[in-house]
C-alpha cells in the first residue's frame, strides 16, 4: 500500500448565525431536535430524515437500511433546552472534523439562537468537483465562476 | 459569517476583500505584473505585493520572472474545494435555521390560537 506524505494545508472554517425566534425556548429546542432528526431536509432536494439520539454520545446519522448509512456526528453536549453540541465529520467526504453548537437563551418573550459551526479539514480537488463547477451561482459564486470561465478561454 | 484568521489557510486568504479584488483582476488567466495590478486598484504597491505574497503562500497564484518583473497568474482550481466546502455548509445551515425559526414560531402561534 503506497503511503504519501506531504505538506498539506489544513483549512479552517467558522460559520456563525444568530436568530431571534418568537417562540418559547422549549419549543425552539424541541424544533431543533426535530429538524436535525426526522424533519431534516437537504436544500434543493427535500426530505432527508436523520436519526438523532439526543443524549451525550448519541449518534447523528442517516439510516439507509440494510446496514447502509452515513454517520454525521455524535452529541458532544446536551443541556435541554439551552444547548446541543455535535462533533463529527458531518456530510462532506473530506478528512476533517466539525463542532456544531446551537445555544439558546430566552429574553423578553423571544428565544435567541446562536449557531456556530467550526471545522478543520484537508481539502482537495478531484475530477467530479471540477465537473460540478458549472452549477455555481450567486455572490461569491459569481466571482469564482467568472474566474473559471476566463481560465477556460 | 465570521472566519478565523490565518494567512496559511486558502479560505482565510481569500476572505480578505482586497485579495478578492486582486483575484478578480487576475481572473482573466493572464500573467500580471505587480505594477499592472496596482494600476487597477486603489492601493499602493507595497500593499498589493503583500496581498500577492499571501495568495502565493497558499497556492492561489503562481509567480514567474519576466525581465525585471515578477508576473503573477491565478490558479482558480485551488479555490474550488474551498468554495464547495463553505457553500455546502452555508446552504445547509441557512436552510435548517430558517426552518427551525419558521416551525417554532408556528408552534407558538398554534398555542396562542388554542388559548
Amino acid at each position: 500500500m503506497p503511503t504519501v506524505l506531504g505538506e498539506q494545508t489544513i483549512h479552517s472554517l467558522e460559520i456563525v448565525k444568530e436568530e431571534e425566534i418568537a417562540s418559547s425556548i422549549d419549543d425552539v429546542f424541541e424544533t431543533i431536535l426535530e429538524q436535525l432528526g426526522p424533519g431534516n431536509e437537504a436544500p434543493g432536494t427535500g426530505a432527508m430524515p436523520m436519526i438523532l439520539e439526543a443524549w451525550p454520545g448519541g449518534r447523528w446519522f442517516r439510516d439507509l437500511g440494510n446496514g447502509a448509512g452515513h454517520f454525521w456526528g455524535n452529541v458532544q453536549a446536551i443541556k435541554p433546552p439551552f444547548l446541543i453540541e455535535i462533533c463529527g465529520p458531518l456530510f462532506m467526504s473530506h478528512p476533517g472534523v466539525s463542532n456544531v453548537q446551537f445555544r439558546l437563551k430566552e429574553e423578553a418573550g423571544l428565544t435567541r439562537l446562536r449557531f456556530t459551526h467550526r471545522a478543520m479539514a484537508h481539502l482537495y480537488s478531484d475530477a467530479k468537483l471540477a465537473e460540478d463547477w458549472s452549477r455555481i451561482e450567486g455572490g461569491w459564486d459569481n466571482l469564482i465562476a467568472r474566474i473559471l470561465r476566463a481560465q477556460k478561454k | 459569517m465570521a472566519r478565523a484568521a490565518t494567512t496559511t489557510d486558502v479560505f482565510n486568504a481569500i476572505a480578505e476583500p482586497r485579495r478578492r479584488e486582486i483575484i478578480g483582476i487576475l481572473s482573466d488567466g493572464q500573467d500580471w505584473a505587480v505594477n499592472d495590478v496596482v494600476a487597477k486598484v486603489d492601493i499602493g504597491q507595497p500593499t498589493v505585493s503583500k496581498h500577492l505574497s499571501v495568495l502565493l503562500q497558499v497556492g492561489v497564484v503562481s509567480v514567474s520572472k519576466r525581465g525585471q518583473n515578477r508576473m503573477y497568474r491565478l490558479h482558480a482550481t485551488q479555490l474550488k474545494p474551498i468554495h464547495d466546502w463553505v457553500k455546502s455548509y452555508e446552504h445547509y445551515w441557512t436552510h435548517q435555521i430558517g426552518r427551525i425559526k419558521q416551525i417554532a414560531e408556528q408552534k407558538a402561534l398554534d398555542k396562542i390560537a388554542q388559548g
